[in-house]
């Protein structure tokens, strides 16, 4: 997914015919799916249920169940003197934030990409887009950040969940 | 129902700046995304703050409706972007990538490290972090130094030794690696064990064998779903008698 956004993102920068609007919506699609697939695989991992969990409800849960879980332990751990573990959660706590934010973010501009052709791509700058002031290199970003909260969540479950 | 207008004028009563119109989800009827503008104040906190946005939202939720706010800055990016060229560049030696994020009340700054960082390093990394951010007037929150190798904390290793109580090392070893921790060292966890042992958590038996004190016990607690300790350990009696 990340290799045909990055595509599709080049192509919109290159190409300056009518074509580059749907270049540039298209990378945003594929920049969401990337997100939300590491996403599921990470929640497959984690709990079977939640693999049949809808897209749109991935922020919730990243916010509800699994950082109460992260939460619920951290007072235990603290009770217990295990300040690795504490930190361990507090990591934990934040990724599972700031994937939830992401998640919520390349959704909702992946609607606005598919669905909303009235609102315009900002094709201003020479070497980038935006669509809804999200630059499109913040959405090429995302990537890198959710593998890595996703390890930290993955992490800090297995510590509570061994 | 309020219709989208009706959404949009309340977002701008209550101070919300929309960028462009508000989006409905595709799937959805009742579902909007507002692309929100937000500031940073003199002392770097976000305006307006999540707590009222989450105000807002609430106030929507009354009447069955669903307003994600999605949150956009004009020079946010930016400070990210120039956070993460000021570490990769200061520390190429041991900085292999950086992530940094906006939380409520400032920067998160998540780093993957090329080595296991010293304590010494990893506070030169969290000052010049801090410093550089105090100069663009934004907080730092909070500092994650992120590693691939999940080493079993002790909340961790009495948990296993809770499920396949009585265990020697060798076991706990073999249950350690299976669900994909790393174990630096069998003096490593032979500390482990001593320390868990002389902090009464733990007992060990005369063949080597280790066991849950009460306190250790009461320490984990428990829970009552279905990834429930006592049903694992139950689970894993029944498998060894047959």
């Amino acid at each position: 997914m990340q290799i045909v956004g990055l595509y599709l993102q080049k192509e919109a920068i290159k190409n300056h015919g009518t074509d580059r609007d749907q270049f540039a919506r298209s990378a945003y699609n594929r920049y969401y799916y990337t997100v939300f697939l590491s996403a599921r695989a990470m929640l497959e991992k984690l709990d079977s249920k939640w693999s049949r969990t809808p897209h749109k409800s991935y922020p919730a849960l990243l916010n509800g169940s699994i950082a109460k879980s992260f939460r619920d332990a951290k007072s235990r751990a603290r009770r217990n003197g295990d300040h690795e573990l504490v930190s361990k959660l507090d990591g934990g706590i934040r990724a599972a934030q700031a994937l939830a934010k992401v998640m919520n973010k390349a959704y909702g501009i992946r609607v606005v990409a598919d669905y909303e052709p009235a609102e315009f791509v900002d094709f201003s700058s020479a070497d980038r887009f935006s669509l809804k002031s999200v630059e499109i290199t913040e959405a090429h970003g995302w990537e890198g950040a959710v593998e890595l909260w996703t390890r930290t969540i993955l992490q800090a479950w297995r510590q509570i969940n061994a | 129902m309020p219709d989208a207008l009706e959404i949009t004028n309340k977002l701008l009563a209550s101070g919300v700046t929309l960028v462009g119109d508000l989006v409905q989800d595709a799937g959805d009827e009742n579902k909007y995304y507002a692309f929100t503008k937000v500031i940073r104040d003199d002392a770097g906190a976000q305006r307006p703050s999540n707590h009222a946005l989450r105000k807002i939202t609430d106030s929507f939720n009354e009447v069955l409706l669903q307003v994600t706010f999605i949150l956009v800055e004009d020079d946010r990016e930016d400070i990210l972007a120039n956070v993460k060229a000021m570490l990769l560049r200061t520390f190429p030696e041991f900085v292999r990538n950086v992530f940094p994020t906006f939380g409520d009340q400032g920067v998160v700054v998540w780093v993957e490290p090329k080595k296991l960082l010293q304590p010494d390093e990893e506070a030169t990394l969290i000052s010049k972090s801090e410093e550089f951010l105090e100069f663009l007037n934004t907080p730092l929150v909070s500092f994650h130094i992120t590693t691939t190798q999940n080493i079993p904390t002790r909340t961790a290793c009495l948990n296993l030794i809770r499920l396949h109580s009585p265990l020697d090392q060798q076991r706990l070893r073999a249950e350690l690696l299976a669900r994909g921790f790393h174990i630096p060292s069998d003096d490593w966890l032979s500390n482990m064990l001593d320390k868990l042992r002389k902090a009464d958590f733990i007992l060990r038996r005369k063949n080597g064998q280790y066991t849950l004190t009460l306190f250790g016990l009461e320490a984990l607690g428990s829970a009552k779903n279905r990834r429930s300790p006592d049903i694992v350990r139950a689970l894993d009696i029944a498998r060894r008698g047959a």
